[in-house]
């Protein structure tokens, strides 16, 4: 065993990890800031931070002035997103892993992702103006709604929802909406790269209300399923027993497939399909922590955050050219992934 | 009929168009060791399913101590019933000790640390099974008998006045097998439980139960004391399979062979 772990459930809220996680995210957070075109140093970054908060404005015409409007107006925004996002798809991994007992899900397996793209493709390829510029964030979230619909319609059988059902119904989905994303490419011409550029996932020119939305949506979500927390560690015994330990399996499989949905889609319509955080924090926190969902759901959403949030400092700050997101945190987390996949044996994960 | 903890009354149970379950009647006393029998697909698991509030019946009721169990909250039912199912496996990698644990959530508020109590049934079930040494081991690194002896501590760390056991010794070795269900056995003696076992094993249930009852496509064929019922004709139109049924063993119990 590579590491011992204690799971007494009396010592559930002990450990230095939540510690070590908050200040990492703070630290990362401050430094993330200073980098960029304008460099500032930590410092600095501290005193605007500051001052934006207690709402003193710097003096007029001085560089700190500069400083304050490219912290508070277009750095910010853009990381407390990333951060957020990177926070809510980590805990819908979590979620999703738990209730189709499946450590192989992630936020996207039940297409959700599929809808959310489908839905956007569509608002890039009309154009729509009368929505202004969130017309697209707006599809985008009806269309992973609409497909999460759909989803739960097709693996619904008699009141029961079996996890089997539901990977099923979210496969079929998201292959028929696959081909219908490649029809919209192939028929929107020279706006086909605007599609691909944000199925791709972007951070960049996120403002303080996509900000807000992110951030009520995962707070909202954090909320409901840290409360089912315990019940989510009895679906891991599959339905009969978790049944006669008092919980009623479909029931909680409906009301966090809804919460992990909604939270997913919120993210997706936000920052476009960012792939592979969802799958591989909540596998690197198990490592850490263990399986026990009322640790994991917190240590998952902060470490989400840290990593989503360097993903994008890499790619906004350090990168001579801004490379999509989605194709960043793939890049890294793709052969991570293959490396926890093929010694799982060794470590005991997964049977 | 104080002694009737558990009765069933005109269950009905359907999977689509096919009626698992026909008319089934029975009383369960308190303090008995009851073993079901019967082919694949009979209703076995249906059975128990609908005991623990799993899946509800078409028509008919059930009673646990003179209660009708759509009366019971889903949590009076976790601290009334508890099952060890015939599935055991287990995809994340929980300690034992943790799994154990699971038992004891019906008794411990949401977000409240366990308290003294729970540690004692815990610590006292992890050595009364003999899982000392697999404690802090990961389930999903252990074998299937392992796992298995851990799933039933599970349900034997609820600690309800009924115990379920779907084939729980299905993948345990002889050893552990009759020491576990030695163990249940004294529960029923020492602290008047009820288990209603499922087995495939029918010398086990000859051995361990009180009473048998025969199930084939949703009817019950017999019920009753196993010296009883535990004859040629019963098993031979149970299972549709000629047998032999020999001698009194030592423990005064029937035994039988397959006579193929």
């Amino acid at each position: 065993m590579p590491m011992a772990r204690k799971n007494r459930a009396s010592s559930y809220w002990g450990g230095p990890t939540f510690l070590i996680l908050f200040l990492v995210l703070i630290v990362s957070l401050i430094i993330s800031t200073g980098k960029g075109y304008i460099k500032i140093s930590p410092g600095t970054v501290v005193d605007i931070l500051y001052r934006g908060i207690i709402g003193e404005l710097p003096d007029k015409g001085t560089n700190l002035e500069i400083n304050y409007y490219v912290i508070w107006q277009v750095r910010l925004p853009r990381i407390l997103t990333a951060m957020v996002v990177g926070g809510s798809l980590s805990m819908a991994g979590v979620i999703f892993q738990a209730i189709l007992v499946n450590p192989l899900a992630d936020p996207y397996t039940l297409g959700v992702s599929a809808g959310a793209a489908f839905g956007a493709s569509i608002a890039l390829l009309l154009n729509i103006p009368f929505l202004g510029i969130y017309s697209v964030s707006i599809f985008a979230f009806f269309g992973a709604l609409l497909t999460l619909v759909a989803v739960i319609f097709l693996s619904s059988n008699s009141g029961d929802i079996s996890s089997n059902n539901l990977i099923l119904s979210g496969i079929i989905v998201s292959a028929i909406l696959a081909a219908c994303i490649s029809f919209i490419k192939y028929i929107a011409d020279e706006r086909v790269s605007v599609i691909i550029f944000w199925l791709m996932g972007s951070f960049n020119s996120k403002t303080w209300i996509e900000f807000f939305v992110v951030s009520i949506s995962t707070f909202i979500g954090f909320l409901i399923s840290f409360y089912f927390s315990r019940d989510i560690n009895l679906m891991t015994l599959g339905d009969r027993s978790a049944s006669a330990l008092g919980i009623s399996p479909s029931r909680l499989r409906i009301i966090l497939l809804i919460t992990a949905s909604m939270i997913t889609a919120v993210s997706v319509s936000v920052s476009g399909i960012i792939g592979f955080v969802g799958l591989v924090v909540p596998h690197l926190m198990r490592f850490i922590i263990g399986p026990d969902n009322r640790k994991l759901l917190p240590a998952s959403t902060l470490a989400g955050a840290v990593i989503l949030l360097w993903a994008d400092t890499i790619t906004r700050a350090f990168l001579p050219r801004e490379i999509p997101i989605g194709v960043l945190t793939a890049l890294i987390g793709g052969p991570f992934f293959c490396f926890i996949f093929k010694r799982r044996k060794n470590i005991g994960f997964y049977g | 009929m104080d002694k009737v903890i558990l009765t069933l009354n005109k269950l009905t149970f359907n999977y689509g168009n096919n009626r698992v379950l026909n008319n089934i009647s029975l009383d369960f006393e308190k303090g008995k060791f009851y073993g079901v029998l019967g082919p694949n697909g009979c209703g076995k698991t249906t059975l128990l399913d609908i005991i623990i509030k799993y899946k509800v019946p078409v028509s008919g009721n059930i009673k646990i101590k003179n209660k009708c169990i759509k009366e019971y909250s889903n949590e009076e039912i976790a601290k009334t019933v508890s099952i060890v199912p015939q599935d055991f496996y287990i995809n994340f990698p929980f300690t034992v000790e943790s799994i154990i644990w699971m038992g004891r959530y019906p008794y411990i508020p949401r977000f409240s640390s366990p308290g003294e109590e729970n540690k004692e049934i815990v610590d006292r079930v992890i050595e009364d099974l003999e899982l000392c040494d697999l404690r802090n081991k990961l389930i999903t690194k252990l074998s299937g008998g392992e796992k298995q002896r851990v799933v039933f501590a599970r349900a034997i760390a609820q600690n309800t006045p009924i115990l379920l056991i779907d084939e729980g010794t299905s993948n345990m070795d002889i050893r552990h097998s009759i020491y576990i269900l030695n163990y249940v056995k004294n529960l029923v003696k020492d602290y008047g439980k009820t288990i209603i076992a499922v087995f495939h094993n029918l010398n086990l249930a000859s051995l361990y139960c009180d009473n048998l009852v025969f199930i084939k496509n949703g009817h019950i064929i017999a019920s009753g004391k196993t010296e009883k019922v535990f004859c040629k004709e019963i098993i031979e139109d149970t299972f549709d399979v000629k047998c032999h049924i020999y001698g009194e063993s030592s423990t005064g119990k029937k035994q039988m062979i397959w006579n193929i």
